[in-house]
């Protein structure tokens, strides 16, 4: 992972604290660039500039506020309001239009801008903001004009680095002293708050998150122990500290509706479980918010194994979230994989406390529908799960299921699903190539690929969009699937079979001779070593790093399950 | 022992072996402890031992012995 970072000041220091946060991701490989100190405009639209060269993933673009409008911070009696808005304008925009430019011809990369922080220090303090003579004004104008000019921009992310200034302290996060010795204005704890953010961002944009939150009870969801001080006891309200617990949940809540699943894991009496979610009149989640439910007496460790086995998730993707130093200990140590938190030793923190774990574990910067979606989707899995178990033969399921694939092609409106199924799928990948969403925007653009698409329904509604081939039509006639991958939750139903039959069909149509397809040995996607043979593909290359298959589509085909629907919707 | 991590801690931001830091070892001496090195040597010992020193000192401080004198006064050590 290539990151360039760009400044109006000096920021080269933010290096050390940069690979600390980025460590866990592309195990740590992380090659850096600093721009020349306070080039950041003439590095963006420079095409033979040092950014062009390193070419980055990533370009952190860090602005001092006070850098920015120098001028008119040293001289502001002689600025009236209406001249400052329109300066405000013309530099926030001079700036937008060097990252949008850069952006142009770099579209793979992604710029991270800072909202623009002033010094909280002034000689004018009391008339700042009350007359016509207001600098201060300039931070609310640029921060605005920022956020309007950048929704029309994809990869540009604005970092909100005021907020995080609000919350740790201007004093404590800048440092003025180095600034009179050397131009850096940020503390070292500045430094590190900074990387900390950009990194939050990063991982978000690579799709490093979590993806199930499980919760205990008592004392986790509401204060008290039900099976003790029943449903009068508890607390749980709008007064006192109930309220810290009533706040928590509301903020479960909106984690949920950003595509993270929530899941019980508590022990008790179900009955008593059952009586808080049906009858206190204080419960902000209600029980169809959760996906599975563990309520009962065993271990908490085998419950949670049980919850990632009937979900088809990993434990890694878990977060545990329990007051129980106890029970605490028990997961971290038989279940490593799984992040369990340390948990306040005082309610009124919960919130703040929790938005810290999202911001740690959850990251995330755009919402897709599958995200919306994805408990209702994983409430039918478990219920395919329990009418999966009805059946003798799987192929009466599979029949019971009444499955439908909807395949589509280039369809621009699934580009972020699409990225993040190849940022996140594992196990049915084949070449685990990871692609960010603009990546996947070019393909589309690029006649040299096609991006298929295929979301399952059920009758039990949608599975969402869960498959993803790209094509790559090359120079000698062939065509190569650059990208086969399957999100595990359909994995087993045959859809796959369904889905490359497809593809065949069409490549066919369009005049394709020869297919290709390879297979990239992972840790985790032993499951499809074999699956281009099965499916009928002669394997003409192997070594120990990959292998390489090909089918002859003239004599040759893919059989479609006849248990599945294809339908096939072509998009511009 | 506060001498003990000092070097440890210089020799880490100065990307030296640990047996190359002395007492007379200056602002200069190594490619890595320049002006903007400094700055971060003393970033690094100020987070590493809790100390503040003022901008004065920080122009001041440019040796290996003349940063453990000072540490030695603030900690009393």
């Amino acid at each position: 992972m290539k990151v360039a970072v760009l400044s109006n000041i000096n920021i080269d220091l933010i290096g050390k604290y940069l690979r600390e946060n980025l460590r866990s991701l592309e195990d740590g490989k992380i090659e850096m660039y600093f721009g020349g100190y306070g080039q950041v405009v003439e590095e963006l639209i420079g095409e033979s500039s040092g950014l062009y060269e390193f070419n980055p993933d990533f370009a952190i673009i860090f602005i001092d506020a006070d850098e920015l409008f120098r001028d008119i911070l040293s001289n502001p009696l002689s600025y009236l309001s209406e001249d400052i808005r329109g300066i405000v304008k013309e530099r926030v925009s001079n700036l937008f239009h060097a990252i949008s430019k850069y952006l142009d011809i770099c579209p793979q990369g992604y710029a991270l801008v800072n909202t623009l922080v002033m010094a909280p220090y002034s000689v004018m303090p009391y008339m700042d903001l009350n007359t016509d003579y207001s600098p201060s004004v300039m931070e609310f104008l640029a921060n605005a004009e920022l956020w309007e000019l950048q929704k029309g921009l994809k990869n540009m992310v604005i970092v909100n680095w005021h907020s995080m200034v609000n919350r740790y302290g201007y004093n404590r996060l800048y440092d003025s002293r180095y600034w009179y010795l050397g131009r850096i204005k940020l503390s070292g704890e500045g430094l590190s708050r900074l990387a900390y953010l950009y990194s939050g961002y990063i991982k978000a944009i690579k799709g490093k998150t979590k993806k199930v939150l499980l919760l205990d009870l008592d004392n986790t969801l509401w204060g008290g122990i039900i099976g003790e001080d029943g449903l009068d006891g508890i607390e749980l309200g709008e007064d006192g500290i109930g309220k810290a617990y009533r706040d928590f949940q509301k903020l479960v809540k909106i984690l949920k509706e950003q595509g993270v699943l929530l899941a019980v894991v508590s022990k008790n009496n179900p009955s008593d479980v059952d009586e808080v979610f049906e009858k206190h009149p204080m419960m902000v989640l209600k029980k169809d918010d959760f996906v599975v439910f563990k309520v009962n007496w065993s271990d908490k460790a085998q419950n949670i194994k049980e919850i990632a086995e009937e979900l088809n998730l990993g434990l890694d993707s878990f977060v545990f979230i329990d007051d129980s130093p106890f029970e605490r200990e028990a997961v971290k140590r038989y279940l490593p994989e799984v992040v369990v938190p340390d948990f306040p030793d005082d309610p009124s923190l919960l919130p703040g406390w929790f938005c810290e774990i999202v911001e740690n574990y959850f990251p995330k910067i755009w919402i897709t529908e599958e995200d919306r979606k994805r408990s209702k989707m994983y409430q039918g899995e478990v219920r395919r799960k329990e009418l999966m178990r009805e059946f003798t033969s799987l192929e009466d399921y599979l029949r019971s299921l009444s499955m439908k694939a909807v395949i589509s092609i280039n369809d621009r409106r699934h580009v972020s699903r699409i990225a993040q199924l190849t940022q996140r799928t594992n196990q049915f990948n084949l070449t685990t190539r990871r692609y960010t969403e603009a990546d996947i925007e070019r393909f589309m653009e690029n006649p040299e690929h096609l991006v298929f698409d295929l979301e399952l329904i059920d009758k039990f509604g949608t599975n969402g969009i869960t498959g993803v081939i790209i094509i790559l039509f090359r120079k000698d006639g062939t065509a190569l699937i650059d990208t086969f991958l399957m999100s595990c939750r359909i994995i087993g139903r045959g859809v796959e079979k369904a889905f490359l039959s497809y593809v065949v069909n069409y490549l066919r149509s369009q005049g394709v001779k020869i297919l290709k397809g390879q297979y990239f040995p992972t840790k985790k996607n032993q499951l499809v070593s074999n699956l281009y043979g099965e499916m009928g593909f002669r394997k003409v290359e192997e070594d120990e790093n990959h292998t390489e298959w090909e089918m002859d589509l003239s004599s040759r085909s893919v059989e479609c399950p006849d248990w599945i629907r294809v339908e096939g919707r072509i998009e511009g | 022992m506060m001498e003990e991590k000092l070097f440890k801690v210089i020799a880490s931001v100065l990307e030296i072996p640990e047996n190359r830091v002395n007492p007379e070892l200056s602002l200069g001496d190594v490619e890595k402890w320049d002006s903007l090195g400094h700055l971060e040597l003393i970033l690094a010992v100020e987070e590493a031992f809790g100390v503040k020193f003022n901008s004065t000192e920080i122009s001041e401080l440019t040796s290996v012995g003349k940063i453990a004198a000072r540490l030695k006064e603030i900690l009393g050590a």
